[in-house]
């Protein structure tokens, strides 16, 4: 049996760390602690992971793949030299990389992995992480999440300490907030919230924006239109190294001068690109981003029943928390609670190896620390309700609430809804909306064999247990013949979250009964039917309605009666 | 929820007194002590999940405390232990009230329940509680069933407007069922004087409906509307309503849709006809006329709505069809059904063979539907409650559903029968004082008529109770509690009148003893008071008046004869 480690799989960078004595360390390769997350094909294609992949982004775009994070869980594909990879195949060449470097520093055999995600990733991004682990020949041990990794990583030296903290973690691509509390020795997770795609990436993305616009109108070089193919990703991609470069720059300093030579070629004249970005101009761009991200940190106090005083502790992790606007807005929430002595790029890794030291008995005793993490999205069924127009179906009914501790079981009945109902198909849904179809579907679970009976007289109980790894296993059974049907829910056959705009209410006599009189019903009909009426009509209906607002403006109430009748007449003749 | 209480899961006093700081200690000393057993760390988990929420632990303590009071209602001996109980409930209900909306509205509707079970009409201010919850605060299609619930009630209890507001709620987010159109309509029109709000509402149903039955359902409910209002200005819409009507049930290849409409054409027709819309009614038959159709399930239709049409034609038939028309079996309908079953239960009787005979195809074309509710009725109470259900789920229209519900009370009549069987066995009781075998033929007839009993007591015996002569707890008790438990079913138990309880328990006794001293003494009283009994009702008065009569003349009597000694 080899050596456990802690992985920390981020989206532009991953780390790897292993318990040295009952002490958690990261792994250097190298000389740093760094492995960024690109994995590219060299000239004779033989793959690349880390630095040397991420040198060859600029040569060559099409052999390399970054950020391959945001795809995990989904069905889209990766290209990667003309030919297509899945996510998690990309992943699991970044985490045979990581066991390689590991092993080298070891000199040990590397066989087992916690890995960490985001919080708010969903069951499918779970299991997607969980097989690249298993595809780079690692046997998962547990998936954590990110912001739990960081509390043990600081919870092991503070064992003493009792109290509630708050993870802000904001990697390259994702953003989470975890408020927990320390107690009796233990980390016991209250609330977890999260922005799937928010993070340092998209800060780079605004300078990006902000250098193209100012190619633009100080260049006359429309980067979009003047340029094709090839030409335009490298530019592309020269513009986008220098613009994190830029954003990391500013983390120090307050003003920083890009420079790009020999960036592009405008009729025949070769343009030495050149401006000057300020911090506050940064902040200036990000602030909505920065804001969003604020208001994630009031939800998730919120929900844990918590108001920004309550917060002892706050750990800002993840490689964007060095960006000074987020540290200035966590600031005035916090004051001076923010804790600067953990290491933002590490505490992830450090903390996963913990969780691989207490799940393997090398951290021990007094000096272990035990989790208590809890599900973050809600999980349930599609359910049929009476409605307004009858039975309807669509409905979403929450087994297992979100904030809810892990491992955790529960059982619902359900009746059946019409007469001689032979089977039931229990919809596994993942999310926080009423309507099943803004919520994602996880999969679904058919029981067939239900004994001839009518509406409501036969029942199933449908059982969610989710485990603490975070996975899902639902089990149906009929109460009175005892059948059984079970399921592994087939995890990538869903869909990216589609959210429905809401239909808007058609406001047609709002207010209360006792405001809606007459003229006002009349008036709101006119305004949802004028549309179909014939032009003709319509001119006659627009007439009326106009002497009927006269009538009421000179409170003449025989004449509101009588356009009021004739304006209903006229409208219910078409 | 487990069997356990989730007090002790987390090792705590079951007292529920523990401190929040306490709960969470707690649950991380015995999640260590868990570490890796998955079952018993779910089960804290859900332990946990309930009692570190102060909301869900404040249900939960509630859930508690109220499941220890609907066991002692399970438990109950009789009528004044069950009023004890609920009274509990009620309190318990109460205390509860004023923290989360979704509960307080099932707490309402059971404080509802509550007060009807014990007799309790005033229940509109529990109603406005609930709408002050609903109204615009939540939404109607996810909270479609308190909607429907209130108005309902509200209809029920004659709250015009708050019928009319809650109806209109639903109505305004989406078309809703025929029954809430017809009753917001007919509130508009008939309460309201408002025939015109209730056009333009019929109106938007019209467009909103995109089913061709449907529309055709209220196109002639805008028909019969406008009809009746006499109105210069809508002698237009009244063209284009029947031009709509005739080419909604028309088709070149008739569809089952088409067939539907068409069958909804008669429902209105019906309808008009018990609304004595007459005008309404001939224009509409005008229109199935000239589509004309072969289909012959629509030619016997026709021919039964004719039929309806001489039935409804007798004017005292109508008032008693009217009569019946009340919906929803609860217990204001079963006190009318009472009432009218003392005061003019011939005439009803009188009505029913009257619309036999002159309606036999009706009768015969429904069979099975009589069948089903001749089988259903026999058992009374349990009968009602089917029957609604079966109203509401059927397609029937007005004069099937008027026919039906003619049936009902027939059944009702069969009341006077029973109270000949009962009056058997409590004069067994007194002469024999066999008190077994009585019990047993009590228990007897309790079971060929469900609760009937209670009824019957309070008619026989000015509302003593017949569990309490008994000194039995078998009878009907487990029925009306069971269905309380059950929160949302609605408490089947019809209510008794006031001072229902105070009647001296003794008061039969006391008669027969006196009766007896007053044979002794005066020979005749017994032929008398024999005669009396035959007219049950107003023995109490007779024998009161009797045993005046006699107390004198025995007085004299001796008085006369210690005079004479002298």
């Amino acid at each position: 049996m080899g050596r456990i480690v802690g992985i920390d799989l981020g989206t532009t960078t991953s780390e790897i760390a292993y318990i040295n004595n009952g002490e958690p360390e990261v792994i250097k390769n190298g000389y740093s602690s760094i492995t960024p997350s690109v994995v590219g094909l060299d000239k004779n294609y033989n793959v690349i992971v880390g630095e040397k992949a991420k040198d060859q982004i600029l040569n060559a775009s099409d052999r390399t793949v970054v950020e391959v994070k945001r795809k995990m869980g989904t069905n889209d594909l990766v290209i990667l030299g003309g030919k297509k990879f899945t996510p998690t195949q990309i992943s699991s060449e970044i985490l045979k990389e990581l066991k390689r470097v590991g092993e080298q520093y070891l000199q040990e055999e590397i066989t087992e992995a916690v890995i960490t995600v985001p919080a708010n990733f969903n069951d499918a991004q779970r299991q997607a992480t969980k097989e690249a682990g298993e595809k780079a020949g690692l046997i998962v041990n547990q998936i954590i999440n990110e912001p739990t990794a960081a509390a043990l990583a600081f919870g092991i030296n503070n064992l003493g300490t009792e109290g509630n903290v708050l993870v802000y973690d904001i990697g390259g691509g994702t953003f989470d907030v975890t408020v927990l509390e320390m107690i009796e020795g233990s980390l016991d997770v209250r609330a977890s919230r999260g922005i799937n795609r928010l993070g340092g990436k998209d800060f780079d993305e605004k300078i990006v924006e902000e250098i193209i616009s100012a190619l633009k109108s100080n260049y006359s070089f429309d980067l979009y239109n003047d340029v094709q193919g090839n030409e335009k990703l490298n530019i592309l991609g020269r513009i986008k190294a220098e613009a994190e470069k830029t954003k990391i720059a500013l983390s120090s300093i307050q003003v920083v001068d890009i420079q790009l030579p020999f960036l592009a070629q405008k009729d025949g004249e070769i343009i030495n690109f050149e401006m000057e970005i300020s911090r506050s101009r940064f902040d200036e761009l990000i602030s909505d981003y920065v804001s969003q991200t604020m208001d994630t940190v009031n939800e998730a106090l919120q929900a844990a029943k918590l108001t920004a005083a309550d917060i002892d502790i706050v750990l800002p992790i993840g490689g964007s928390s060095r960006v000074p606007a987020i540290y200035e807005n966590l600031k005035n929430i916090f004051g001076n609670k923010i804790r600067g002595k953990v290491n933002p790029d590490e505490a992830v890794a450090l903390g996963a190896a913990v969780q691989a030291g207490i799940n393997k008995n090398e951290i021990v005793g007094n000096n272990s620390i035990a989790i208590f993490d809890v599900c973050n999205h809600s999980l349930g069924t599609e359910v049929v309700r009476d409605t307004a127009n009858g039975y309807k179906d669509g409905f979403y009914d929450r087994l297992i609430l979100r904030d809810t501790h892990l491992p955790f079981s529960r059982t619902n009945r359900y009746n059946t809804t019409s007469d001689y109902q032979e089977s039931v198909i229990v919809g596994i849904y993942q999310g926080e909306d009423n309507l099943v179809e803004n919520n994602i579907k996880l999969g679904e679970l058919e029981v067939n064999g239900i004994p001839a009976n009518k509406a409501g007289e036969e029942c199933v109980d449908v059982t969610f247990k989710y485990n603490i790894n975070g996975i899902l296993e639902v089990s149906v059974i009929v109460v009175s013949t005892g059948k059984e049907a079970s399921t592994t829910i087939n995890m990538f056959n869903y869909d990216a979250p589609k959210t429905k705009s809401e239909e808007k209410i058609d406001d047609f006599m709002s207010g209360a009964w006792t405001q809606a009189s007459e003229i006002q019903t009349t008036v709101m009909l006119y305004k949802s039917r004028r549309s179909n009426l014939p032009e003709e009509a319509q001119k006659q209906a627009d007439a009326l309605i106009k002497k009927l607002k006269e009538a009421v403006i000179n409170n003449d109430y025989d004449k509101m009666d009588y356009y009021d009748d004739n304006l209903t007449a006229l409208l219910f003749e078409y | 929820m487990g069997n356990e209480n989730f007090y002790e899961i987390l090792g705590l006093n079951s007292s529920g007194a523990a401190t929040q700081d306490e709960i969470k200690r707690a649950y991380v000393k015995k999640r260590k002590e868990y570490q890796g057993n998955e079952e018993k760390t779910s089960l804290l988990n859900e332990a946990y999940s309930v009692l570190a929420d102060e909301e869900k632990r404040r249900n939960y303590d509630y859930d508690i405390e109220k499941s220890i009071v609907m066991e002692e209602l399970d438990n109950v001996k009789n009528f004044e232990e069950r009023k004890e109980a609920l009274c509990k409930l009620k309190k318990v209900c109460e205390k509860h009230l004023g923290h989360d909306d979704e509960r307080d509205l099932s707490e309402y509707q059971t404080l509802i329940e509550i007060e009807r079970s014990i007799g309790n009409d005033d229940v509109v201010p529990y109603l406005d509680k609930m709408w002050q919850i609903l109204d615009g605060k939540m939404e109607v299609p996810e909270h479609y069933e308190w909607y429907e619930y209130v108005g309902n009630n509200y209809y029920l209890y004659d709250d015009v407007d708050g019928a009319i507001k809650a109806y209109f709620q639903i109505y305004k987010v989406a078309v809703p069922k025929y029954e809430i159109t017809e009753k917001l309509i007919s509130l508009l029109c008939n309460e309201k004087k408002k025939p015109k709000t209730a056009i333009k509402i019929l109106k938007d149903c019209i467009d909103r409906s995109d089913i061709q039955n449907h529309k055709c359902f209220y196109l002639c409910k805008a028909y019969e509307v406008v009809v009746n209002l006499q109105d210069k200005t809508f002698d237009k819409v009244k063209q284009v309503l029947k031009s709509k009507i005739s080419v909604v049930v028309s088709a070149d290849q008739p569809d089952e849709l088409t067939l539907r409409a068409l069958c909804d054409l008669f429902i209105w027709m019906a309808y008009a006809l018990e609304n004595k819309s007459i005008a309404a009614y001939h224009d509409l038959e005008q229109i199935y006329l000239s589509k004309g159709t072969d289909n012959p399930d629509l030619k016997n239709l026709y021919s039964m709505i004719k039929q309806f049409e001489v039935v409804i034609a007798n004017n005292k038939r109508h008032e008693c069809i009217e009569l019946m028309q009340e919906d929803s079996l609860t217990d204001k309908m079963r006190q009318k059904i009472e009432d009218y079953l003392i005061n003019d239960a011939d005439s009803v009787m009188d009505s029913l063979n009257y619309i036999k005979e002159n309606a036999p195809l009706l009768v015969e074309q429904e069979k099975e539907a009589y069948d089903f509710i001749d089988s259903v009725v026999t058992q009374q109470y349990k009968a009602l409650k089917e029957y609604s259900q079966f109203i509401k789920d059927s397609h029937f229209g007005g004069a099937i559903k008027t026919i039906l519900r003619r049936y009902l009370f027939k059944d009702v009549i069969r009341y006077a029968t029973i109270e000949d069987d009962f009056n058997k066995a409590i004069n067994q009781f007194y002469d024999d004082n066999n008190l077994n075998q009585t019990r047993e033929e009590i228990r007897m007839l309790d079971r060929l008529y469900p609760n009937c009993y209670k009824l019957l007591a309070e008619y026989l015996f000015d509302g003593q109770s017949v569990v309490e002569l008994l000194g039995d707890d078998e009878l009907g008790q487990t029925d009306s509690s069971r269905s309380v438990a059950n929160n949302k079913a609605i408490v089947d138990y019809p209510h008794a009148r006031k001072g229902y309880e105070n009647r001296p328990f003794y008061s039969g006794f006391l008669e027969m003893i006196i009766i007896l001293v007053a044979t002794v003494i005066f020979p005749p009283t017994l032929p008398i008071v024999l005669v009396i009994k035959t007219f049950n009702r107003y023995t109490k008065i007779i024998i009161k008046v009797a045993i005046g009569i006699i107390v004198a003349v025995a007085l004299l009597l001796i008085i006369s004869s210690i005079s004479s000694l002298f």
